[in-house]
């Protein structure tokens, strides 16, 4: 099978790397010896699916364990696809070339709502039933990752799906497959389910009852059967210094979107941004120690070859050893030609230094995101940032030599009237001033690319509440900042307006959205998140089809009362504490990092047993 | 010190770009813990320099590279050191420690030889039959498309040898043709050509390059074989 594919089919395809599967480190096992086989899907293209640290995360993980077996896919291309479908061939994974069908369980991934088109052609390609109930035999269809906190949409096409940090779980998910195939390596999936509904953190959509009002809102959720709990709890992996981490990681020949070693400081983050639903969804706060990151670095170093180490988190500088750890790595690495970067600058001149101080090469630029222009709406989000910082930490970032800053805003923030969104323009004005004043003895001109995301409101954060702004707002708000942002050393950036809606569609709507997502991909949706590929006129087509309005999920706001359709997955953060915190923003009330002062009430650490877990003894804020 | 190496790169790699194999290297050398030499200024990288990029979609026996070590090294540590880290497809033929100073290898290789099977109805007396009018042809003009468009090329001043063989695996042409820095004739070329003008049905082309050639003064050297 391989060599066919080789000989016959990559020739024909743009970038025939994609489908290799024998870089440096992978794992191939005997087939045979393998109790349970295991595919891991990413439904974006190889170049972003190898980015991604949790791949590496389980692909490791599982493969350590001798009876289990991991190898990955991800997905084709357009130009593949087309040969697939030409030759017949089911879609397979890169290690083996086996087709997807014959595994025991087959993961996805859930990183972004536009991808979910990709995981329906996916399972199209592999020959597997789209909806759960058609399947009577081949892989359990499982997903994980974020989206997994919302994934009604998707309920009718997966089995089950795994809550919070899946490397929690997955060994005990596999276990549980393990102990239910016979002979031929079958099993009964309404009594695999069964069994797997009683794991904490494993989620069986299809065990839940929905009743929904006659105004389209859900009445309620119930469980089908006695044992399921009402309630499902996302788990949480409470020591990060002692988890397992891939020192062993894949190295790809192409180049991918972060080709370097990553080491992950520390998961979760307690700044509070109200519209981020990473802050609230990785909660509590947990570092690893310097010397066990120290010890991590070294064997990546050995085991890879990069030229980058990469530390990565949510936000690196508030890495309580950030200082300690970044130059120790450059004292070990320095001459090895290694660099190490901060993927994630704060918004302060402290961030800035640390930056100056390890990065040798400036040519790439800084990105900073203050996200919103004024200081009533940075108020509004929790975004603890003021003008001041901004200016300092560009101020420095210049006399420190770079030339290109990045800065990311949101449109269409809750409450925003036209003085804050002139007052994005008025930010990135103040920033190419400073620009041009400290670059004029090095002759240096400044550039500043403003990039302008439209704000897409999304389950578990305080702003689940708000509706989106209707298109023809985000469209106008982009035409006048257009026109503000023009001129020398100004570069404007936005988002196709359509792709946010249908982003808020995705992540505030709930089962009712699925025979949409199949008729979308029906009628050719796929890649939505790519620029040449997303055809809204198809995604109009399919809510009409499926009769339904997507300005009933993306642009209306909840009420408090309303049942969500994630109320029943338990993220951590209580709904109570959203609410509060949504009344705060609406009173333009700052909440404080409890991290580094009391509790703010998340309810996260009481009912988890958690709690936040740094190293350090000294914290970095200015 | 400077080393000088002769490598294989099979079939599992043969749709790498050079890019991509440049990279691949770079990782090698790093895992391998060879001390190597960087280059100077704001950001320093290793100082590897490789023979002519080999066409995407072939695979070599002969590649050449040369990198700089800042500690001496004998060549076998070098070898095995390296074997360890070697991903399937990729093997160090031959070492040698360049003790004066050298020509760039892009600079001095002129000449690579191929060898390509492919499916053919032919006999090998109709495919021998074509490749000798092409080489009585003054001008083989072919289309190379660049970022500018489309521009016209004669290869036929660059190709040198053509030889057809019928074997078990298929009809094998081999091809001497002009390479490096001066001027690159690609087999790929001369299979379109041959398919275009002379609408010869060529299918599952399987391109392998044997080998890379300073020519000079009517001789043939490989690159390990000029430098001293």
């Amino acid at each position: 099978m391989r060599q066919y594919i080789q000989e016959k089919i990559l020739p024909h395809v743009l970038k025939p790397t994609r489908y290799l599967g024998n870089e440096w480190n992978v794992v191939k096992k005997e087939w045979e010896e393998a109790k349970v086989t295991m595919a891991f899907a990413f439904p974006d293209v190889y170049e972003i699916g190898m980015s991604h640290l949790g791949l590496h995360i389980l692909y490791g993980l599982v493969n350590n364990r001798s009876e289990f077996l991991m190898e990955r896919v991800f997905a084709p291309w357009v130009d593949m696809e087309e040969q697939l479908r030409r030759h017949k061939i089911p879609l397979f994974t890169l290690e083996s070339y086996r087709a997807l069908g014959d595994f025991h369980v087959l993961g996805f991934t859930l990183q972004y709502e536009m991808s979910y088109t990709n995981i329906l052609n996916m399972l199209d390609l592999a020959g597997i039933p789209l909806k759960s109930a058609d399947r009577q035999e081949g892989p359990l269809v499982i997903g994980g990752g974020p989206c997994a906190l919302n994934p009604e949409p998707l309920a009718p096409f997966f089995d089950c799906f795994l809550l919070g940090d899946s490397e929690e779980m997955l060994l005990q998910l596999l276990e549980i497959t393990a102990r239910h195939l016979n002979e031929d390596g079958k099993f009964d999936r309404e009594a695999l389910l069964g069994e797997l509904s009683l794991v904490s953190g494993i989620y069986v959509p299809g065990f839940y009852q929905l009743r929904y009002k006659p105004d389209g809102t859900i009445g309620s959720v119930d469980p089908a059967k006695e044992e399921v709990p009402p309630r499902v709890q996302r788990r949480i992996v409470q020591n990060l210094d002692e988890a397992y981490f891939p020192t062993k990681p894949l190295v790809p020949y192409m180049e991918i979107v972060h080709d370097r070693m990553m080491l992950e400081v520390m998961r979760g983050c307690t700044r509070g941004c109200r519209f981020c639903q990473a802050g609230m969804v990785y909660r509590p706060v947990r570092e690893r120690k310097k010397d066990t990151l120290l010890k991590q670095a070294e064997e990546l170093v050995q085991n890879t070859g990069h030229e980058e180490i990469s530390l990565t988190s949510l936000s690196t500088a508030d890495y309580s050893c950030v200082q300690p750890l970044t130059k120790e790595l450059l004292n070990r690495y320095q001459d090895g030609g290694i660099n190490v970067a901060l993927p994630s600058l704060r918004v302060d001149a402290f961030s800035v230094d640390l930056a100056a101080e390890i990065q040798r090469v400036r040519k790439s630029g800084l990105t900073f995101a203050p996200e919103a222009g004024s200081q009533r709406m940075r108020n509004v989000i929790n975004k603890n940032v003021t003008e001041e910082d901004l200016l300092g930490a560009v101020t420095a970032a210049f006399r420190a030599g770079w030339t290109n800053i990045k800065l990311y805003f949101m449109l269409g923030l809750p409450g925003e009237t036209n003085d804050d969104l002139a007052a994005i323009a008025d930010l990135a004005k103040k920033v190419l001033d400073i620009g041009r004043q400290e670059l004029m003895a090095q002759r240096g001109r400044p550039n500043i690319t403003v990039s302008v995301s439209s704000f897409v409101p999304k389950g578990h954060t305080p702003f689940q509440f708000e509706g989106q702004n209707p298109v023809e707002e985000l469209r106008a708000k982009q035409q006048f900042l257009r026109g503000q942002l023009k001129g020398r050393g100004l570069k404007f950036k936005w988002h196709e307006a359509k792709l946010s809606f249908l982003e808020a569609v995705f992540a505030r709507g709930g089962r009712k959205l699925a025979p949409v997502l199949e008729n979308a991909w029906k009628s050719g949706c796929r890649f939505d998140s790519w620029d040449e590929h997303f055809d809204y006129a198809k995604w109009q087509t399919a809510f009409e089809n499926a009769a339904i309005d997507p300005e009933f999920y993306a642009n209306r706001p909840f009420d408090y009362q309303e049942v969500l359709p994630w109320d029943h997955l338990d993220a951590g953060v209580s709904k109570a504490y959203l609410i509060r915190e949504h009344k705060r923003a609406m009173e333009e009330a700052l909440t404080h990092d409890c991290r580094w002062d009391e509790c703010t009430g998340c309810s996260i650490c009481d009912r988890f047993q958690v709690e936040n877990r740094l190293w350090g003894d000294e914290i970095n804020v200015d | 010190m400077l080393i000088r190496m002769e490598f294989a790169k099979g079939a599992p790699l043969k749709f790498l770009s050079h890019l991509d194999l440049m990279r691949t290297f770079q990782r090698i050398f790093r895992r391998a813990a060879l001390p190597l030499a960087y280059s100077q200024g704001f950001n320093p990288h290793p100082k590897i320099a490789f023979s002519p990029a080999l066409p995407v979609g072939a695979a070599s026996q002969c590649e050449y590279l040369d990198v700089e070590l800042d500690a001496q090294m004998s060549g076998d540590e070098i070898l095995t050191r390296m074997n360890r880290q070697l991903p399937e497809g990729l093997e160090i033929k031959k070492i040698k420690e360049v003790s004066q100073p050298a020509d760039a290898l892009n600079a001095i290789i002129n000449r690579a030889e191929y060898t390509v099977y492919f499916q053919t109805k032919l006999s090998e007396a109709e495919v021998a039959q074509y490749l000798e009018e092409l080489l009585k042809r003054e001008e083989i003009i072919i289309e190379k498309r660049s970022k500018k468009g489309i521009k016209k090329k004669n290869i036929r001043p660059g190709i040198y040898k053509l030889n057809c063989q019928q074997e078990t695996a298929g009809m094998c042409i081999d091809m001497v043709v002009q390479t490096g820095s001066d001027g690159n004739v690609r087999p790929e070329q001369i299979l379109d050509f041959l398919r275009n003008e002379c609408n010869l049905a060529i299918t599952e082309a399987r391109i392998t390059r044997t080998g890379l050639y300073v020519y000079a003064d009517g001789h043939y050297k490989t690159p390990l074989e000029v430098v001293a």
